[in-house]
């Protein structure tokens, strides 16, 4: 390996040299051993499965334009939303964040020259685009019908469909994603530059740290749980089916016991990255900061006690409902904290609309109103009445797609000067944002009202009720504007790269190490490791600094 | 286990400051290992009921676990992040607790499909046949089953 | 500017990867990244010891008496012989610590001799199950003497548990003798990566108590059942 690295302290210094036109070579891509090379083959791993997830939401959508459906037969349709469902959540949300901007930003934010185990790194992205091979020929090869949860008994039992395939392809993505855990906690821990304590620490690390433990301890649940159904599907084993034995409400205890925790690895890392675009683009220090950083370690840690509120109707006992709903409200707590915090931090803060400043203030609004719903959910009464209703589904895209997603928009277009070293037109960005948010609330506030007035999610037709179509169809027409807002960027973005106009080191003004190397930055992120005198998002600092630093920067040049 | 308190000899050989334990402390560790596996074995036999004899099996099966994980696994001398992860460990207990309590406090009944005899059972198995003539009936011994947990 | 770098890495350590400053922070990160690695094989393993214990609370009766079909004497033999390589691992992360090659080397083969010893024991006792057509799946017919009284289905459920958690377990024998494997090659020619720094095999001693560690709450849930 040691010697694909091309080790830029072992070269005379070029100024032109950055880690992006530092060995050209296909083999240079992918044998590399930089924690930005890998973060860039996962963006763009990422970004092919978000656009095959997304084509399968375009269908679902197009389907229920009509009562009796528009292109697609009831098996295909039931093919189509689990491989929507898959693709996002085990190819698109989970690894979204941390694998793109948290394995780029977290080495130059605590000043690393990269990831404490670059290999096992390289090999995460391998195992992850390995598992995603796995789950297209599985799609391609006739589909998976059991949804994303593989509930059994019909994951293990009755489908005949390619689940043993597509299991093997959500356990690969978990395996991608432990490794990626142990590799941030491992760095975070031990690799922190001098001076950056962890009173220090950007609050967007605070996050992908308390997910990292998310991570390497849910995930292995859900992957042995997932072994067990193939055993159980492969030996005819009773391990989960009733018919061989066993009880199917043990498998959604640990089928659920890591999925209500990934959805705060979906959504904590976002988070992270909303701290950082509200305290730049507000100058100031994030308010509370203390609280924001123990919240996300609170909201891990509570994370893995409300699986039960997913199995209200179940037949889980009621006293177990009661004690889950309770403690499902108190997650609540430490999401409100956040919030309370960034809008504190913007009250007087020296606002800056620009691009990413837009997904920040979107997130806020939809995440909240995703949060809120919950609390319908999280109570027994009311979910029992709305569970697999169109509520929950409209729930769960305002945390995942108004929540991770917008916070994943936002990231890439905060961050994008310093990834690839150009800048994108602010105005098209704008109004990106700005599609995608009246898109985004056009498609999924329908789904609400249609979801409490009685749609059940998963279903292809809904000819018995024909008047909730108005609602659909507005949901499609949003999903379309939804669509061109997120195919803008893509636009936009390819074309900077290649003429856009050169950015600076530190085109925001930001705070924070990543920005003081060079955009795009080096190999080896630092030409020195950076001791760290100021305290986190210490704009004033930085006022008062900037000027000294670009002398110093001038220097260095010379 | 405190015969096996023993003074950590910092012997800083080398550069790395490893600590160097006595030969003496991993031999007693394994002579109690060997020890506590002889008294589970033994402890199995005598009848305590059913509680009595879990908890002593998965006490000693604990103890001979910390044994392992202070002295082999040289926690005792780690850092405190070490203690800390080795504590972490133990987050699948209340995995365990949660789900386990929820089957406690609810009617748990046997699976209906498996008595091969009820029509209205899901899928009776093909081979039910080849084992079903055991000495109790399959639907005898699915009833006393349920009777012995409730 | 950027000389300083090169500077400090001028005498560096053998087996020191780019991204660290010394060799004290790489062992640290590694032991932690070991750590969590263990925390995460943990839960691993937790998942089925959670539909385990499910399942022999449930069906208390039929899994004591299927049980009769596991050999104790077989499963105490391999908990010895596998407490006995945790004891001959940590002798040879010992001897790796005071870099005596050979002792470590010969240390490392006793490991390796046990974990054999305890496969071929294994070997032994899955045979006999398959011989009395115990194994779960649709060829399981075991005849009346094997199941001891117990109910068909439990006992095919246990016999799945069995297989699966041990199963589970001897992967992971055969994974540790691979790594203990590449280990003892690495002393054998001297490689400075293992013989100039103890932590590569204070990494795999680690993985290998793990390993034992499972073992030892394997033994009392499936050998010693009690009535």
């Amino acid at each position: 390996m040691s010697k694909t690295l091309i080790q830029p302290r072992e070269i005379p210094e070029q100024e032109e040299l950055n880690y992006l036109n530092n060995g050209t070579s296909l083999k240079s891509w992918l044998l590399t051993g930089d924690h930005k090379r890998i973060a860039v083959l996962y963006l763009i791993g990422i970004s092919f499965f978000f656009f095959i997830g997304s084509i399968a939401a375009g269908l679902i959508r197009l389907q229920l334009m009509r009562p009796t459906g528009v292109l697609l037969e009831n098996d295909t349709y039931n093919k189509v939303f689990t491989a929507h469902g898959i693709v996002m959540i085990f190819f698109f949300l989970v690894p979204s964040i941390p694998a793109v901007f948290g394995n780029f930003f977290i080495p130059l934010m605590i000043g690393a020259r990269d990831l404490a185990f670059p290999r096992l790194n390289l090999l995460s992205w391998y195992v992850y685009m390995l598992g995603g091979v796995m789950f297209l020929a599985a799609m391609l090869g006739g589909g998976v019908d059991t949804g994303w949860t593989f509930y059994v008994p019909l994951s293990s039992m009755y489908s005949n469909t390619n689940v043993s395939l597509a299991i093997l392809a959500a356990f690969m993505a978990g395996m991608s994603s432990i490794l990626t855990g142990v590799n941030f906690i491992a760095t975070i821990h031990k690799m922190r530059a001098p001076g950056m304590t962890w009173g220090r620490l950007p609050l967007f690390v605070w996050a992908h740290y308390a997910t990292s433990i998310i991570m390497v301890l849910g995930t292995p649940v859900v992957a042995i749980t997932l072994v067990l159904v193939l055993f159980e599907r492969t030996f005819k084993i009773g391990i989960f089916s009733p018919e061989l034995g066993g009880d199917p409400v043990l498998f959604q205890h640990m089928f659920w016991f890591y999925s209500h925790p990934a959805v705060y690895i979906m959504v904590l890392p976002g988070m992270g990255v909303q701290s950082e675009l509200i305290a730049n683009f507000c100058r100031k220090k994030v308010f509370g900061y203390h609280f924001i950083a123990i919240s996300s370690l609170a909201i891990a840690a509570l994370g893995f006690l409300v699986w039960g509120h997913h199995m209200y109707v179940s037949s889980q006992s009621m006293y177990q409902s009661t004690v889950f709903s309770l403690l499902s409200f108190l997650v609540a707590i430490p999401s409100a904290i956040k919030i309370f915090n960034w809008s504190a931090t913007i009250y007087k803060g020296d606002v800056r609309l620009q691009t990413p400043m837009y997904y920040a203030l979107a997130f806020m609004g939809l995440f909240t109103i995703g949060g809120l719903t919950g609390l319908y959910l999280a109570s027994i009464a009311t979910d029992v009445h709305l569970t697999a209703t169109y509520f929950v589904v409209a729930h769960f895209h305002y945390v995942m797609v108004g929540g991770a997603l917008t916070a994943y928009l936002g990231a890439i277009h905060y961050w994008w000067p310093k990834m690839f070293g150009r800048l994108y037109s602010d105005s098209l960005g704008k109004v990106s944002a700005l599609l995608v948010f009246v898109g985004f609330n056009l498609t999924f506030m329908p789904q609400f009202i249609v979801g409490w007035l009685g749609m059940p999610r998963r279903y292809s037709v809904y000819y018995l009720a024909p008047e909730f179509q108005a609602y659909h169809i507005m949901s499609t027409l949003g999903s379309t504007v939804l669509g061109i807002g997120l195919f803008m960027p893509l636009c936009y973005l390819t074309y900077s790269l290649f003429k856009g106009p050169r950015a600076s080191a530190n085109p925001w003004g930001a705070h924070g190490l990543e920005w003081l190397t060079s955009s795009p930055p080096v190999t080896e992120n630092f030409k020195q490791i950076p001791i760290v005198t100021d305290e986190v998002y210490d704009f004033d600092y930085e006022r008062d600094h900037r000027e000294h630093a670009e002398e110093a920067d001038s220097e260095e040049v010379e | 286990m405190s015969e096996l308190t023993l003074d950590p000899h910092n012997d800083s050989h080398d550069e790395h400051n490893h600590h160097v334990h006595p030969v003496s402390s991993y031999l007693k560790t394994l002579g109690a290992l060997f020890v506590l596996m002889v008294i589970t074995v033994w402890a199995a036999q005598i009848p305590l009921g059913s509680w009595g004899n879990n908890l002593v099996a998965m006490g000693i099966a604990t103890t001979k676990a910390t044994l392992v994980v202070l002295y082999f696994m040289h926690v005792r001398y780690g850092t405190s992040l070490v203690k800390l992860w080795a504590i972490l460990g133990f987050l699948w207990v209340p995995l365990l607790g949660f789900t386990l309590a929820d089957y406690a406090t609810r009617q748990y009944e046997m699976v209906p499909t498996w008595n091969a005899n009820d029509k209205g059972s899901a899928l009776a198995r093909d081979r039910s046949g080849t084992v079903g003539d055991s000495k109790k009936s399959m639907e005898e011994q699915t009833e006393a089953n349920v009777r012995g947990r409730f | 500017m950027a000389s300083t770098a090169v500077d400090t890495h001028a005498h560096h350590h053998p087996g020191l990867h780019h991204q660290f400053e010394d060799i004290e922070q790489q062992n640290e990160a590694y032991l932690v990244g070991m750590w969590s690695f263990m925390v995460n094989e943990i839960m691993f393993f937790g998942g089925v010891f959670l539909v385990y214990c499910l399942y022999r609370w449930r069906y208390q009766d039929d899994f004591y008496a299927i049980h009769h079909e596991l050999n104790w004497k077989m499963g105490a033999f391999n908990t010895t012989v596998l407490l006995f390589s945790s004891f001959s691992m940590v002798m040879a992360v010992h001897f790796a610590t005071l870099k005596d090659r050979m002792k470590t080397l010969m240390n490392l083969a006793l490991t390796c001799a046990c974990a054999f010893t305890f496969l071929i024991v294994k070997y032994f006792e899955y045979g006999a199950k398959f011989e009395h057509k115990l194994f779960p799946g649709p060829n399981f017919r075991p005849e009346l003497e094997h199941l001891n009284g117990a109910n068909p289905n439990v006992a095919q459920l246990f016999m799945s548990l069995y297989f699966g958690i041990t199963g589970l377990h001897a992967l992971h024998i055969i994974i540790g003798i691979l790594i203990i494997g590449i280990l003892m090659g690495f002393w054998y020619k001297k490689n400075p990566l293992v013989t100039e720094d103890f932590l590569p095999t204070e990494m795999v001693g680690l993985y290998w108590h793990f390993v034992d560690l499972v073992w030892i709450f394997l033994f009392p849930l499936f050998y010693l059942i009690p009535r």
